[in-house]
């Protein structure tokens, strides 16, 4: 599977109490994607990443800034 | 009915819910594959049956008058297949491009990657037209009997005539595509934005 494990989204999706049909019902997708985009296997567009930002009440730079790469 | 119209539309995708951005561009991908292997597939078989007839006609029908297509069906079906790619490279066109790579925006015309292109295309339907020609006229006639330098022959001919369109379509579908990324630009540096 390409791409990076976004655990800071499924940290900040745990702490805002929501599952991931939970937040993808939010933000207009299926489980699967959100599912995806933690997993590192789906780049989502950037209207869907500030929809996901929006919903869990957290900034771009706390779920897909890394300063590493 | 223009507002009837639009609420049924709306009603509709309330009832639907919203599009998801990856299904849509995994479908994207499928149909895409899709459109290749049918478009592609169609080609073959187009000239097969036509090389398949043409072989036919020269070793025992010379005395009729050559008919491209079995029937008139046939016919409407590769025009429609012809319809379906020109409306798809005027698409890309009209955005734009002409290519996915780096070569599908330049400002110059990329003759060395378009030569490439049209040569594969034309080496590529020269080798495949007489080898057609070769299986087709080996199911009619003994295997002694088959033209086996002629088929070469045309098959080079049809390879050569197919790099030079292929060369054409990819130069004119560049200048297009340039025209309209100059309006589309145009456009976006619209001065009443600021």
């Amino acid at each position: 599977m390409p791409g990076q494990k976004n655990l800071r989204m499924k940290a900040a999706r745990a702490a805002a109490g929501l599952s991931q049909s939970d937040l993808a019902e939010a933000v207009g997708v299926t489980r699967q994607t959100i599912g995806l985009i933690e997993a590192g296997g789906y780049n989502p567009t950037l209207n869907l990443c500030v929809a996901i930002c929006k919903t869990l009440h957290v900034t771009l730079n706390d779920l897909f800034w890394d300063e590493e790469r | 009915m223009k507002l009837q119209n639009m609420k049924l539309a709306q009603k509709w995708r309330e009832y639907a819910g919203p599009k998801d951005e990856r299904l849509e561009t995994e479908n994207a991908k499928i149909y895409k594959l899709g459109f290749m292997l049918l478009s592609f597939g169609m080609l073959t078989l187009l000239v097969y049956q036509i090389m398949a007839q043409q072989v036919a006609w020269v070793h025992d029908g010379a005395g009729e008058a050559f008919r491209l297509f079995a029937n008139p069906v046939d016919a409407v079906m590769y025009a429609w297949l012809f319809i379906v790619m020109t409306v798809c490279a005027v698409l890309q066109t009209r955005k734009g491009y002409v290519d996915t790579n780096r070569f599908g925006q330049t400002e110059h015309i990329p003759t060395g990657y378009f030569l490439l292109i049209s040569g594969i295309t034309g080496i590529a339907s020269a080798l495949a037209i007489a080898a057609m020609r070769c299986i087709a006229e080996a199911q009619i006639v003994p295997i002694e009997s088959v033209f086996w330098g002629a088929n070469l022959e045309t098959g080079v001919v049809f390879g050569v005539t197919i790099f030079v369109a292929v060369f054409g379509a990819l130069c004119l579908a560049f200048f297009e595509a340039k025209q309209r990324r100059a309006k589309i630009e145009a456009e976006l540096d619209c001065p009443d934005d600021l």
